[in-house]
């Protein structure tokens, strides 16, 4: 594997809710946070991994001829899977693959430039680098939207932040809008729900502000652990006090009960994969509440916004 | 929506306008001195006499007289006519099983009822019915021939019919007036009687009398046996009606809107009494009415406030009637495009899109119409584009590529056998196509290919000299409602209407396509498989190579992806189908007319099909319209979008409709609303001619088809028209909610 590529584990054409226009989002797989509510949950580990959907599975056995580590359930151990991809090939149902494809950043753009007469008919609507966290991957990502921004494509990055400075530094000149996540405050809840505390993060985005980058920030808001009172009206302070505004605006992503079904349905691991959904069963915010939150950031000036429910 | 209009709407849901149908009257005008009459003249004595008998009625806080409440017009056809009529001509045998021919409505004796013809309101209504009368009274002096006088006759007849039944109407309506207490009612109910005296003496002068005669001419037109009939560029036809009552402060917007939405609760009342012998659906009414567009002389758009208030009405009603067709082109203002997104987050499929920069120059590459015509035209029937008021419109010949390739793979013969053999007209030894070799023969592809080639004009060949025989019944008063019948002394069965349009569908394209590529990749290119050795899997269904399929489904690229192989493929077939059918003429002498729509082909038409070679089963439905096959769309709709660009409709003057289908949360806020029109307005950019729109929830379908009682007013776009989702048969929801959990 030559260093410049990057394991893609999807690629959404027509996006539309990743960024301003039209968007192809790209997800990149691996990322340094394990955030309990995590979304993708295929996308934590940046290692390559076998998938199994079993839905797709017409029980042909075909995999249990070229591999004898298959338990009956078809799956097997992390250790003993080489990654021979065997397994893969001879799957013509399409329920075993590899969770992402490795491409250079001349293949990604390639892609991305494919639907660029919907990009240019959406104003402003371009490519979208996702992840997982996308930033851990800087050479491929200082290359791909260099090459994007030199096709005239406008070049969104969407980031937990949670990356070295000098990563920022590198794909800064490239970047036309950062997706930037803030997710709690309060350092030891950040480390508890995300693996990490947020110093790093908060010290690249006051440092991204001081850039005049565009920043669009979200907060997705997980019932008792990021939407609360205090968390939010944190977070407008730091945004009116130490970012002084220079934001396009704040998002407010009430949470949603999705991602629950992505777990567990398609690692071929009996001990790996994503594992279980590790939060109990969790209701979405009320319409009430979500604007409650909406009206405290108004009032601190912070600029708002947040999609009707 | 006003407490009138939602009361309306309930009484509609609850069926109170049922309770006055009579579904025949059990009169006859045949006696021994009218037998020998001339037959148009009997189906206009006919047709007034149901007018004189039909019951009358006006629901409460209705603002607009009319309803059809008969069925069946009085017995005006000999028994005799019936014995030497051509029965069921269009119907059992030759066209389903063959050429994919519609089963439409006939008269008794087998001659087709007309339908998709756009009334000419435009010139109707600044005339009114007694101007029709005279003019018809005034052309009888001076015509030549005895066919004319009886045409003009029966004009005069009919037209005579229909202001004799707004007397009736009015005489009623005084008399509810003079028994009304409620002061307001009373009023409204003078002014009613007042529209309907108005109409009897001329023309409509007010937007009220304006709806109330549309309304009026088109349950006539219902009576008279016609079906499937929409109602043209309404926006245009009623503004200066609206602008001068508004300007003179005649009546306020709201009371403008509240008439517009009365009538448009009108239009719904026929919506379970559609034609169709095993496809009937309710709703397929084909009222269809088209917004926006641009002046025929000038070519300017000329949206304005009537085509947003008629957005707003849709949006507000939650009915499928009238289907909304908005005209688009480079100048379509952005309020207008805003409004019909957001008409389509709603859900019920409305409006549909037709793309002024590719229909128009579409039209002119034909050579029939002027330019000053193809600018004039709008949506029939589901999305047939034709010239309001100027065209005949016949849409009954279809050619389904995947049978194409099926007999061009057996000789012409089907994989599943004769279907329906007992009934089976135009066999030539068992077969349905025509004989063009076994698969050993085709050595190359290109030999495969010419073989389909040749089944499909084979099939466009047979078809269009059956079309060609088709009979077609008079409508003297349907026929006074268009141009040029009247001037030329002619009703539709005389070719009296300037254009007399005859359509050809096509349909499985994208299926098509894809097998097309898979033969050529596995056969040809990759030589796994001889042509025999496949054509021997397909005949078996698949059985014992479910892996070969699931490869094929998996693995190879599918039409809607933007993949150029197998785009250019459907391009390919696309320009033969276009080229075939544009060298016919109809009797009228006009060349047949191209269009790339599926109609209800993909459930019925499918069923006699055994498997394909992209990997779809024997019997299962194939794509509907433009569609990628279900499940092959796998990047979104800007790929559809882009493979569907690829294919160069600029020839297929009869339309070409792609059915695009999204979750609800993509159009739910403004911006998402903003993406969706910045893709359509890619895909008009490409050259794409019309799209409908189905936002659909997955969990909302499943739901509604376990507890329809909740969902009574769920309404989805079909192959082509909104209908009731609880209403439609099981498999027809099923292939929809199979449908919507693709939706992006």
């Amino acid at each position: 594997m030559k260093s410049i590529q990057a394991p893609v584990f999807d690629v959404k054409k027509y996006a539309v809710h990743d960024g301003p226009g039209i968007r192809t989002t790209i997800f990149l797989k691996g990322c340094p946070l394990h955030c309990k509510w995590c979304q993708n949950p295929e996308a934590i580990n940046p290692a390559q991994e076998l998938m199994l959907t079993r839905m797709k599975c017409i029980g042909c056995g075909a995999c249990t001829r070229v591999c004898g580590n298959l338990d009956k359930n078809l799956m097997l151990k992390k250790k003993d899977c080489t990654l021979c991809g065997r397994c893969v090939d001879v799957c013509t149902a399409g329920a075993r693959h590899f969770a992402a494809q490795y491409m250079t950043p001349e293949e990604a753009v390639k892609i991305v430039a494919g639907d660029k007469i919907f990009y240019d008919a959406s104003r402003e609507g371009g490519v979208t680098f996702s992840g997982g966290e996308c930033l851990i991957y800087p050479d491929f990502m200082e290359e791909a939207l260099r090459l994007c921004r030199q096709a005239g494509i406008h070049t969104t990055v969407d980031t937990s932040g949670a990356v070295p400075w000098s990563t920022f530094e590198r794909i800064l000149p490239y970047t036309c809008l950062f997706l930037y996540d803030i997710k709690q405050m309060d350092p030891l809840l950040h480390k508890a729900y995300t693996g990490q505390d947020n110093t790093r993060i908060l010290d690249n985005i006051k440092k991204l502000a001081d850039r005049n980058a565009n920043i669009i920030i979200r907060i997705p808001l997980i019932p008792g652990m990021t939407d609360t009172v205090r968390n939010i009206s944190a977070i407008g302070d730091f945004i009116r006090d130490i970012l002084k505004n220079k934001i396009i605006r704040v998002e407010l992503l009430p949470y949603n009960k999705l991602a629950e079904s992505k777990y567990g349905n398609h690692t071929a691991y009996t001990d790996g994969g994503v594992g279980e959904y590790s939060l109990p069963e969790l209701m979405p915010q009320s319409a009430e509440y979500v604007s409650e939150l909406h009206d405290l950031l108004a009032k601190k000036n912070v600029p708002v916004f947040s999609e009707i429910l | 929506m006003t407490n009138r209009i939602n009361t309306l709407r309930e009484l509609f849901f609850a069926g109170a306008h049922k309770k006055y149908r009579q579904e025949s009257l059990n009169l006859s005008i045949l006696d021994d001195e009218t037998k020998g009459l001339p037959f148009p003249i009997r189906k206009a004595m006919a047709f007034s006499l149901a007018l004189e008998k039909m019951p009358i009625f006006l629901l409460d806080g209705d603002l607009i007289c009319g309803g059809k409440t008969v069925y069946q017009l009085p017995t005006y056809i000999t028994d005799e006519e019936i014995k030497w009529g051509n029965h069921n001509f269009e119907t059992r045998g030759y066209n389903h099983n063959f050429d994919n021919c519609f089963n439409l409505g006939q008269d008794e004796r087998g001659f087709a009822l007309n339908d998709s013809s756009i009334p000419a309101y435009y010139k109707v209504l600044p005339l009114g019915l007694p101007a029709l009368i005279a003019e018809a009274e005034k052309r009888m002096e001076t015509a030549e021939t005895d066919a004319q006088k009886t045409y003009y006759e029966s004009v005069i007849m009919t037209n005579t019919a229909a202001i004799k039944l707004m007397a009736r109407y009015e005489e009623m309506v005084r008399t509810m007036e003079a028994n009304e207490s409620d002061e307001t009612r009373k009023g409204e109910l003078h002014q009613i009687a007042e529209n309907m005296a108005q109409l009897q003496k001329g023309a409509p002068k007010t937007f009220w009398q304006a709806c109330q005669l549309m309304y009026f001419i088109q349950f006539l037109i219902w009576v008279e046996g016609g079906y499937l009939i929409p109602l043209g560029r309404t926006d245009q036809i009623l503004y200066p009606y609206y602008q001068k009552d508004i300007e003179s402060g005649k009546i306020t917007k709201d009371f403008a809107f509240e008439i517009l939405e009365a009538f448009f609760m009108k239009l719904n009342y026929e919506v379970d009494r559609t034609h169709g012998e095993d496809i009937k659906i309710n709703s397929d009414t084909g009222q269809s009415i088209t917004i926006g567009g641009v002046d025929p002389i000038t070519g300017d758009d000329v949206s304005n406030e009537l085509t947003m208030m008629i957005l707003d009405a849709k949006c507000d009603m939650r009915v499928t009637d009238p289907k909304v067709h908005l005209r688009v082109n480079q100048n379509t203002p952005e309020s207008i495009w805003k409004k019909a997104a957001y008409l389509n987050s709603l859900g019920m499929g409305f409006p549909t899109y037709e793309n002024d920069d590719a229909i128009i120059p579409a039209f002119m590459n034909h050579p029939e119409y002027t330019l000053e015509d193809a600018r004039d035209y709008a949506a029939s029937g589901c999305w047939e584009m034709t010239i309001q008021g100027r065209s005949f419109n016949r849409n009954l010949g279809g050619v389904c590529c995947l049978r194409c390739l099926e007999w061009a793979l057996n000789d012409g013969q089907y994989f599943l056998g004769v279907p329906n053999a007992d009934t089976a007209q135009g066999l030539i030894d068992d077969r349905y196509g025509i004989r063009t070799g076994y698969p050993e023969w085709f050595d190359t592809y290109e030999k495969l290919f010419n073989a389909f080639k040749v089944q499909m004009k084979h099939t466009i060949d047979m078809t269009s000299s059956y079309l060609n025989r088709a009979m077609i019944s008079p409508s003297p008063f349907y026929s006074s409602m268009m141009e040029d019948c009247m001037e030329l002394g002619r009703d539709f069965d005389a070719y009296g209407v300037r254009y007399t349009e005859t359509d050809f569908q096509l349909a499985s394209l994208s299926n098509c396509a894809d097998a097309l590529y898979v033969i050529r990749k596995l056969v040809y290119e990759d030589k796994e498989y001889t042509l025999r050795e496949f054509t021997d899997i397909l005949k078996n269904d698949w059985a014992g190579h479910e892996n070969l399929r699931q490869r094929i489904l998996n693995d190879f690229p599918r039409f809607g992806n933007d993949i150029p192989e197998v785009d250019s493929i459907a391009n390919e077939i696309v320009q033969y189908y276009i080229q075939e059918v544009t060298k016919h003429r109809n009797p009228d002498g006009q060349t047949y007319r191209a269009r790339v729509t599926s109609a209800t082909s993909y459930v019925y038409g499918s069923q006699i099909l055994g498997a394909s070679a992209d990997g779809r089963h024997a019997r299962e439905f194939y794509s509907d319209n433009l569609s990628p096959m279900m499940g092959a769309d796998k990047n979104g709709p800007t790929a559809i979008v882009k493979s569907c660009g690829e294919i160069d409709f600029s020839h297929c003057a009869g339309g070409a409709v792609l059915d695009m289908k999204f979750h609800p949360s993509a159009l739910k806020s403004e911006e998402g609303r903003d993406k969706f029109i910045a893709l359509l307005k890619t895909y008009f950019k490409l050259g794409g001619m019309q799209t409908q729109i189905n936002v659909l929830d997955n969990k909302v379908l499943v739901d509604a088809k376990k507890h329809p009682e909740n969902y009574r007013d769920l309404i989805v776009r079909i192959w082509g028209f909104s209908t009731y989702f609880v209403e439609i048969p099981e498999k027809f929801q099923d292939h929809i909610i199979a449908r919507s959990t693709l939706a992006f």
